[in-house]
C-alpha cells in the first residue's frame, strides 16, 4: 500500500481539496479554540505569558499528552481505555522500587520494564476485547481495578524518592527543552504511526467501518489488539514522565489520568463513534486542559473550578462539533 | 435465544448463591439473618443506582454522571437537613430538582446533539463533581436527622431495613414496567435500533428523556439515603458507583450494545458485587487484594457466562 499516492491525488482536484480541508477543519477549529484560551488567560493574568509560567505549563502537561496520544488509538476504534491511569500508577510505584540514584543500569532497566509492562497490559486488554468478546469499557474497567490493586500491593502508601538528577533532567533539562522535545517527538511518532504506516491505516479503517475493513481483508482483531498495545505503551511512558515530574511514589498518582486522557483525546477531535482523530488536535486539547488548571492556579482560584470548567469545555467542544456536523 | 438469556440469568443467580455459601464456609455466620439484612441494605444503594444504569445501557447509552450526582445530592441533603426532621422535605425537593436538571442536560446532549452518551455523561459528571466541591467548599457540613437515619437503620417487621423495602418495591415496579408497558418495550426497541424505533411510532425523545432523568433522580435519591447511612456527608461518597453499577448491569446479562437484558439480572449482578466486597472485608483482605480479586472476578464471570456469544 503506497500511502503517498492518494494524498497527491487528493490535492489534485479542487473538489478533493475542499474535502481535505473539511477533514482538517476540526483541527483548525480546536486551534482557534486554543488561541482564544491563550488570549483570555493572558488578559486574566499578567504572569501567564511569562517565561517561567510557559515553561511550567509545558513541563507539567507532557505526561498528559503522552497518555492522551495513546488513548486516541482506542477511542479511534470506538472504545475507551479506562486502565491508562492505573498503568501510570503501577509504573510510578515500580520506579520507586527499581530506580537507584546514579545507577544508569537501573534507568535502562526501568525503561524496558515500563515498555514491556505497558505492552502486556495492552495485549491483555486487546485479547479480552477481541477473544473474550467483552466491551472495551468493561474490559478496561476490570483491568483498571486489578492494576490499582497491584499498585497498592507494591506500595500501599505514598512515599519514596526518585533520583533527583534524572527527574530534573527529564522534566527541566537543557533549559526546559527536554520535555518539549519529548512532547514533539511523541506527537511526531504517533502522527507517523497513524498516517504513514499500515498499522495506523488499518486502525483508521477499522474505526471508520469495521465491516468494510473486514471485507477488504484487514485482520480486525489483530488491529484492535495493536491499538490497545500502543495505548498501553504510551500510558507506561506517561507513567515514567509523571513519576519524574512528581519525584516520588504514590499508588494513586494516575487516577485522574484515565478521565483526563479521554477528555483530551475527545476535545482534540477524536470522535467517540470511531474512525476519526488527530495527534495534532490532541496537542491543542492537552494545552487547553493545562491552561485551565494553570490560570486557575495563577488567579488563586480553588482548583475545584477546574472540574466544572473542564466539563463545560468538553460539552462546548462537543456541542460545536455536533452543530457543525448537523449543518453539513 | 430467549431461553439462552434466561439460562444466563439463572447462572448468575447460582453464582451469587454459591458465593454466599462459600462466604459462610470462610466466615461462619456470613449468611445469618442479621448479616443478610446488612448485605441487602448495601445492595439497596447500588441497586437503586443500577436501575437507571440498566435503563440507560438498555437503550445503548450509559450514565457516567450518576456517582457524582449521588455525591452532590448527598452533600446538599446533609447541609439542608442538618439534623432536623422538618428540613427533610426541602432536602428531598432540592435533590429532585438538581438531579432532574442534570438528567435533562444529559438527555439534551445525547438526543439533541447526538453526543455519545459515554462522553456526554463523563463531561456533565465532571462538572457536577466540581459543583459538589464548590458547594461545600471542600468540606461537607451538616448531619443526618432522626428520620433519615431511621430510613436506613430501623427495620421493617424486625428483619429488613426500610431502604431495602424501598429498593424491592422499585425493583418489582421496574421489572414489570420493562416487561409489560409501552415504555418498557420502547426502551428495548431504541436499544436495538433507534431509527427503526422512531419509524415504528415510538417517541424516542420522550423515552430517552425519562430514562436519563430517572437515572439522575434515582442517583440523587441514593445520595439522600446515604445521608442516613453515613450520618454526614463525605467527599468520597459513591465514588465507585459508576463502575460498580456498570459492572452489575453487565454481569447481570444486559448487553452494553443495548437492546437485550433486564433488571432481574442486574439484581444478581448487584448481589455479586456487594457480597464480594462484604466477604473480602469480613475476611480482612487488604484493599490491594480486594481490587485484584474484584477485577479478576468480573473478567472471569463475563468470559465464562457470556464470552462465547460471537462464535454461534
Amino acid at each position: 500500500m503506497d500511502s503517498q499516492k492518494p494524498v497527491k491525488n487528493l490535492l489534485g482536484s479542487r473538489h478533493n481539496r475542499k474535502l481535505l480541508f473539511s477533514r482538517k477543519s476540526e483541527v483548525v477549529f480546536i486551534y482557534a479554540f486554543l488561541i482564544v484560551f491563550i488570549i483570555v488567560a493572558a488578559i486574566l493574568s499578567s504572569h501567564f505569558l511569562g517565561l517561567r509560567n510557559v515553561r511550567n505549563l509545558f513541563s507539567k502537561n507532557v505526561g498528559l499528552l503522552l497518555v492522551s496520544l495513546g488513548q486516541m488509538f482506542v477511542i479511534l476504534l470506538g472504545g475507551v481505555d479506562l486502565s491508562t491511569g492505573a498503568v501510570i500508577s503501577v509504573i510510578n510505584v515500580l520506579c520507586v522500587s527499581i530506580l537507584r540514584d546514579g545507577n544508569t543500569g537501573s534507568y535502562f532497566a526501568m525503561l524496558v520494564v515500563a515498555i514491556a509492562f505497558g505492552a502486556l497490559v495492552g495485549l491483555i486488554n486487546g485479547l479480552l476485547v477481541t477473544k473474550g468478546n467483552i466491551q472495551p469499557i468493561i474490559a478496561t474497567l476490570a483491568t483498571q481495578t486489578i492494576l490499582s490493586g497491584i499498585a497498592l500491593y507494591i506500595q500501599a502508601k505514598p512515599g519514596g524518592e526518585l533520583p533527583k538528577n534524572l527527574c530534573n533532567f527529564v522534566t527541566k533539562g537543557w533549559n526546559y527543552l527536554v520535555p518539549i522535545i519529548i512532547g514533539i517527538a511523541a506527537t511526531l511518532v504517533i502522527w507517523l504511526l497513524l498516517n504513514r504506516t499500515r498499522t495506523g491505516r488499518n486502525i483508521l479503517a477499522v474505526g471508520g467501518n469495521e465491516q468494510a475493513a473486514r471485507s477488504s481483508g484487514i485482520l480486525v482483531d489483530r488491529t484492535k489488539v495493536q491499538a490497545f498495545i500502543i495505548c498501553g505503551i504510551m500510558s507506561a511512558l506517561a507513567g515514567l514522565y509523571i513519576s519524574a515530574y512528581s519525584k516520588s511514589g504514590s499508588p494513586i498518582i494516575g487516577d485522574s489520568y484515565s478521565q483526563n486522557s479521554i477528555n483530551a483525546a475527545v476535545i482534540g477531535g477524536a470522535s467517540l463513534m470511531g474512525g476519526k482523530s488527530s495527534a495534532i488536535g490532541c496537542v491543542a486539547a492537552v494545552l487547553i486542559i493545562g491552561i485551565v488548571g494553570n490560570i486557575l492556579n495563577l488567579m488563586h482560584v480553588s482548583s475545584y473550578y477546574q472540574y466544572v470548567l473542564t466539563g463545560v469545555i468538553l460539552m462546548v467542544a462537543l456541542t460545536m462539533s455536533a452543530l457543525r456536523k448537523m449543518k453539513q | 435465544m430467549k431461553s439462552k438469556k434466561s439460562i444466563q440469568v439463572i447462572a448468575v443467580y447460582a453464582i451469587m448463591i454459591l458465593m454466599l455459601i462459600f462466604g459462610n464456609i470462610a466466615v461462619p455466620g456470613f449468611i445469618s439473618t442479621n448479616n443478610i439484612a446488612v448485605i441487602l441494605r448495601e445492595m439497596s444503594f447500588l441497586g437503586i443506582c443500577a436501575i437507571g444504569q440498566t435503563l440507560a445501557i438498555l437503550t445503548g447509552g450509559i450514565d457516567l454522571s450518576l456517582s457524582n450526582t449521588l455525591l452532590l445530592c448527598n452533600i446538599m441533603s446533609a447541609f439542608i437537613v442538618s439534623g432536623s426532621d422538618k428540613n427533610v422535605p426541602a432536602a428531598l425537593l432540592v435533590c429532585l430538582l438538581v438531579s432532574t436538571a442534570i438528567g435533562l442536560v444529559n438527555f439534551a446532549g445525547v438526543y439533541l446533539l447526538h453526543i455519545p452518551a459515554m462522553i456526554m455523561t463523563l463531561a456533565s459528571g465532571s462538572a457536577v463533581y466540581g459543583i459538589a466541591y464548590i458547594y461545600c467548599d471542600g468540606a461537607p457540613k451538616g448531619k443526618s436527622s432522626p428520620f433519615t437515619s431511621a430510613l436506613v437503620n430501623s427495620r421493617f417487621l424486625g428483619t429488613i431495613n426500610w431502604t431495602t423495602v424501598i429498593w424491592l418495591i422499585l425493583s418489582v415496579v421496574i421489572i414489570i414496567v420493562l416487561k409489560y408497558s409501552v415504555f418498557g418495550r420502547s426502551v428495548y426497541a431504541i436499544g436495538v435500533n433507534p431509527v427503526t424505533a422512531s419509524y415504528s411510532g415510538i417517541s424516542v425523545p420522550k423515552t430517552l428523556a425519562v430514562i436519563y432523568i430517572l437515572s439522575s433522580v434515582l442517583a440523587g435519591f441514593t445520595g439522600f439515603l446515604f445521608l442516613g447511612y453515613t450520618g454526614t456527608a463525605y467527599l468520597s461518597t459513591g465514588a465507585t458507583y459508576n463502575m460498580d453499577s456498570i459492572a452489575s448491569v453487565v454481569i447481570g446479562g444486559t448487553s452494553i450494545a443495548g437492546g437485550s437484558g433486564g433488571y432481574l439480572g442486574t439484581i444478581a449482578g448487584v448481589g455479586i458485587m456487594t457480597i464480594l466486597t462484604s466477604l473480602l472485608t469480613a475476611m480482612a483482605v487488604p484493599q490491594a487484594g480486594k481490587d485484584i480479586i474484584q477485577g479478576t472476578l468480573i473478567i472471569v464471570l463475563l468470559v465464562t457466562v457470556y464470552g462465547r456469544k460471537k462464535k454461534e
